[in-house]
């Protein structure tokens, strides 16, 4: 496979990079959505950030890169404690966890799994394992795409133009977490909870309102336009493409230094405060614009949790309610199209009349 | 560059350097195949494309793969999918690599790009992004090299939509190859010259000052150019020096030519042309057509051959001033002339000529016609837009299920999901009747039907009236339905293009589209006032309109008028001929079957839309007060009436 960009090479994008830090920091928040321009490097972004993210601990051979301490995770393959994901068509999964200490762990690289568009439904959601059907005649479920996404991140780059039918699949499991299966004789759950960041192209074609508001953050971006930039981002990418290995070597100390502050951040989230104040400006903002559900709210406190984890700091500060505004809020908006400012405007307009 | 006599260099016995651009892009793509990532070759089918693909693949050292990809192509033959024959015997499911793995390290053709729908353009696009191709089919997962160059044979007629602009943005060239195009400029080039050069290109250094100059072309004023054609025109001139490695060009110049063979057909005319005609050319330039008062209709465009071609805007003047003398070439970085100008063979002894070579044939014609219909109505339907209508009541793919209400049996599907159950039925059949295994053993958990493109595309075509003084404001309006109309436009698959008419033409000012973004910006600043030419705004929609049936895609038709035709088919003044053309026009879009409906814009009601409509088989709505969420309301009641 060819060494991905790295990250920390992408000239200008400013947004679009704390939107997918900040996305990895805290995976609950729903993922990223990156529209925008052609050529702007979305899918390089995405694809680099992979590489800067820490190993996680598996269940060594479990297809679903379970938590070795977790219990009760749901997981056909570790809670059956076969090791094999062996069972009857119809039983159910539900069995007494065996006990945790001795399984052996392994270390893996955070799973980015690719969805392409033209992936069929079984190999997204998995399938029956034909091999084994026919070896020994047992129904052994073959995981797909979603399994192998699972505490990672799954990507769909022109998600605007996915099938209908693959978008309903991806609604269900995101919202659950889990990916449940019925077909070809096989009855499986299992846990899917990933973060899923979709790329593409508005000029394409709109993205359904259901799907757009699963993401946690949306970023816009577009084309530099200072020729300065520009010519930079063609320097790094001419000397990357002619050398990928050498062009990581000079980007590895940054790079490493990135991925020590997402680890850092990942490590200090859950002690980042949010004071009362910024609480109720969160929710003045939503209500500025008329934000339905809480969705918008919270998104808006991890995000800035977030913010504040990767700077260091110990607790959320108006600037980072700021910051996140936009990328939190900005598709959330109701769609108006006689109104002819953007969503970005919109919000930005909300938070100067909020002072803020 | 390091083109100085320590490698081995084209001898001087190399043929001289082609003048004309289509030979020497055919050279650039040869020499680096998977950097510039193929060509979108415009113009109709006939011999020239053929010729210039196969004259392109003699140039090829080692005889890469060479695939065709036929038009109606299934995503699993160009992805890869379930190998029948084999797994049917094996028992067991084996990958068939799809055409893009099978041309890896070599060229995928493609007819009829401009047809190409969005679930074959997607892997094609991955293939040019990653190098691979992931296979996430029936079962089989997997992912393969697919470093593949396109040769993209773009048919589109004028009006209708290019190749989807997301392959155009990943493939270097755009070229509007003229129907006579021979290959002459490439004779005595064989593939031995380009085995040299390729072997130089790794080594070619480029100065700071090439890269300047092409990002300074690359900004337009409408803003600059995607960064992949950038790059691309950055790796042309790359290419071009490992081509002249044994007489180096300047820098200035290897920028020059291929900013002109790869950004010039994009609308980015070179720098010089600032110079010399910025205002007029500006202004021609920046305000998009649906505000150009008065510029010629869009089918006095299409003939690129036009001797007027070098006075116009686009036209470069031939870059005498600063390529001609070498010393004006960039100082200290750019590249030593070695080896002094005398020893260039044949006539291209000096820079300018190549650049002045290179501008005028096609391309130019190709930056004037094409680049404005480009900057103005970006090809974006490779998304899901006419495309998509392409696919209408076509298969789109399979699921598991059982035919019946209406679910077709999809046999292939089914046959796939059966063959590697075979060795294990025949044994369990055997097992109680002893059966010879000679049939197929099909269940019911084998079965799959055909899935189908939900409910079908409807294109509804707004024809709008914006002659007097009305215009303005009924513009207003009607942009506005039409954005309220897309902005939920992706329940109900409907896609929607304007019309307008006024003066002496009907302009597509919006052309069929999905995206509220794209109509958005379109549809800023649409200008309004002069004569009325209704017949030859139904004439365009008519045109939008068979193109809609021709795809698939169901059209409709609204008129919004106040009734007071004055310019005939023809652009001629005159009330009563203006009338019949109308009356003319509107029978023959009555017995097409299109439905229709009239809105009457005027304040009291128009007695001639009446029988207008009435020729069209419907009647005139009387909207005086038109505006948009009353025009909305007014379309979906007629689209419930016709669904």
């Amino acid at each position: 496979m060819p060494r991905p960009f790295p990250f920390s090479a992408i000239v200008g994008q400013s947004e679009m990079k704390l939107a997918l830090q900040i996305a990895a920091v805290d995976p609950t928040l729903g993922g990223v959505l990156i529209f925008g321009d052609r050529g702007t490097g979305k899918s390089t972004a995405i694809r680099a950030l992979a590489a800067l993210l820490p190993p996680i601990e598996v269940v060594q051979g479990c297809p679903y890169q379970c938590r070795p301490s977790a219990n009760g995770s749901k997981c056909p393959h570790c809670d059956a404690g076969l090791g094999s994901g062996d069972f009857a068509p119809s039983r159910t999964v539900a069995r007494k966890p065996p006990p945790r200490p001795d399984r052996p762990t392994a270390s893996i690289p955070v799973p980015m799994v690719d969805l392409p568009l033209g992936a069929t439904e079984d190999r997204v959601v998995g399938t029956l394992d034909l091999e084994q059907a026919l070896l020994d005649g047992t129904r052994r479920f073959e995981p797909g795409l979603l399994a192998r996404a699972n505490r990672g991140f799954l990507y769909i780059d022109e998600v605007n133009l996915l099938d209908d039918h693959l978008v309903d699949l991806l609604l269900d499991v995101a919202a659950s977490g889990e990916n449940v299966v019925e077909r070809e004789g096989i009855s499986v759950r299992h846990p899917a909870r990933f973060v899923l960041v979709g790329s593409g192209n508005p000029e394409e074609g709109d993205l359904r309102p259901q799907l757009l508001d699963r993401f946690g953050l949306s970023v816009e971006v577009g084309t530099p336009r200072d020729i300065e930039d520009r010519m930079e981002v063609l320097r790094r990418r001419d000397e990357y493409d002619r050398d990928p290995e050498g062009f990581a070597k000079r980007w590895a100390a940054m790079e490493g230094r990135i991925r020590a502050a997402l680890g850092r951040a990942r490590d200090a989230l859950p002690e980042i405060a949010v004071p009362d104040p910024i609480l109720r400006r969160a929710s003045e903002l939503c209500l500025a614009l008329e934000i339905d559900g809480l969705r918008g709210e919270l998104t808006l406190i991890r995000a800035g949790r977030a913010l504040a984890a990767l700077e260091e700091r110990e607790a959320m500060i108006e600037e980072d309610l700021v910051r996140i505004a936009a990328p939190s809020l900005r598709h959330r908006l109701r769609r108006d199209p006689l109104d002819e400012s953007g969503s970005t405007t919109r919000v930005q307009r909300a938070l100067d009349e909020l002072g803020l | 560059m390091t083109g100085d006599g320590a490698h081995p260099v084209p001898d001087s016995g190399s043929p001289p350097l082609p003048r004309d651009p289509f030979a020497l892009a055919a050279l650039l793509l040869a020499i680096d195949p998977t950097g510039l990532r193929g060509v979108v070759l415009e113009g109709p089918t006939g011999p020239a494309p053929e010729l210039w693909a196969g004259r392109f693949r003699e140039l090829l050292p080692g005889r890469p793969p060479w695939r065709r990809v036929p038009t109606g192509i299934t995503v699993d033959r160009l992805v890869g999918g379930v190998d029948l024959a084999a797994t049917l015997a094996l028992g067991r499911r084996v990958l068939l690599p799809g055409v893009l793995a099978q041309a890896d390290r070599g060229v995928v053709v493609l007819p009829s790009a401009e047809r190409l729908p969005p679930e074959v353009a997607s892997p094609l696009l991955e293939a040019c992004d990653r190098g691979r191709i992931r296979i996430e089919r029936e079962g089989i997962s997997d992912d393969l090299p697919a470093r593949v160059a396109v040769v993209a044979l773009d048919e589109a007629r004028e009006g209708e939509a290019p190749t989807p602009e997301a392959l155009r943005d990943r493939l270097a060239f755009l070229l509007p190859l003229p129907p006579r195009w021979t290959p002459e400029g490439l004779e005595g080039w064989n593939s031995a010259h380009i085995g040299t050069a390729r072997a130089l290109l790794a080594d070619i250094e480029l100065p700071d000052s090439l890269l300047r100059q092409l990002t300074v072309q690359a900004d337009g004023p409408e803003g600059p150019v995607s960064l992949r054609p950038l790059l691309h025109a950055l790796r042309a001139a790359r290419a071009l020096a490992a081509l002249c490695a044994s007489n180096p060009l300047p820098s200035e110049t290897l920028a020059r030519i291929a900013g002109a063979l790869v950004l010039s057909p994009r609308g980015f005319p070179l720098p010089e042309e600032a110079d010399g005609a910025e205002s007029e050319d500006s202004g021609d330039q920046s305000s998009p057509p649906p505000q150009e008062p008065d510029s010629e209709a869009p089918g006095s465009e299409p003939a690129p051959p036009e001797p007027a071609t070098r006075e116009a805007p686009f036209a470069p003047p031939p870059a005498a001033d600063s390529a001609a003398t070498p010393s004006t070439a960039p100082g200290s970085d750019s590249p030593p002339p070695t080896g002094s100008e005398d020893d260039v063979p044949g006539s291209l002894l000096l820079p300018a000529e190549i650049a002045r070579a290179l501008l005028p044939e096609g391309l130019l014609e190709g930056s004037r016609t094409r680049g404005r219909s480009i900057r103005a109505a970006p090809g974006t339907r490779g998304g899901g837009e006419l495309t998509r209508s392409h696919e209408r009541g076509r298969r789109v793919g399979a699921e598991a299920g059982t035919p019946g209400r209406g679910r077709r049996l999809d046999l292939p599907a089914t046959l796939r999901a059966a063959a590697p159950w075979q060795a294990v039925r025949r044994r369990e059949a055997g097992a109680t009747d002893g059966a010879a295994p000679i049939h197929l053993r099909i269940e019911r958990s084998d079965l799959h039907v055909q899935r189908r493109v939900r409910s079908a595309t409807r294109r509804t075509i707004f024809t709008v009236d914006a002659s007097g003084s009305q215009a303005l404001r009924r513009l207003g309006e009607v942009k506005g339905a039409v954005e309220l109309l897309l902005a939920d436009a992706y329940r109900r698959r409907e896609e929607v293009a304007l019309v307008v008419f006024r003066n002496r033409e009907a302009h597509i000012v919006l052309p069929p589209t999905r995206s509220l973004t794209r109509a958005k910006r379109l549809l800023r600043g649409l200008v309004g006032g002069g004569g009325t030419p209704l017949a030859r705004g139904l004439e365009t929609a008519a045109g939008l309109a068979t193109e809609a049936t021709r795809s698939g895609t169901r059209p409709r038709i609204i008129l919004l008028s106040d009734g007071r035709p004055n310019v005939d088919r023809e652009g001629r003044g005159g009330r009563s001929l203006a009338r019949s053309d109308a009356m003319a026009m509107a029978r023959h879009l009555g017995a097409s079957g299109v439905p229709l409906m009239v809105l009457d814009t005027s304040a009291r009601g128009e007695p001639f839309l009446n029988e207008l409509a009435e020729q069209m088989g419907t009647r005139a709505h009387h909207l005086p007060y038109a505006d948009a969420r009353g025009i909305r309301r007014a379309v979906s009641h007629d689209a419930e009436a016709h669904p």
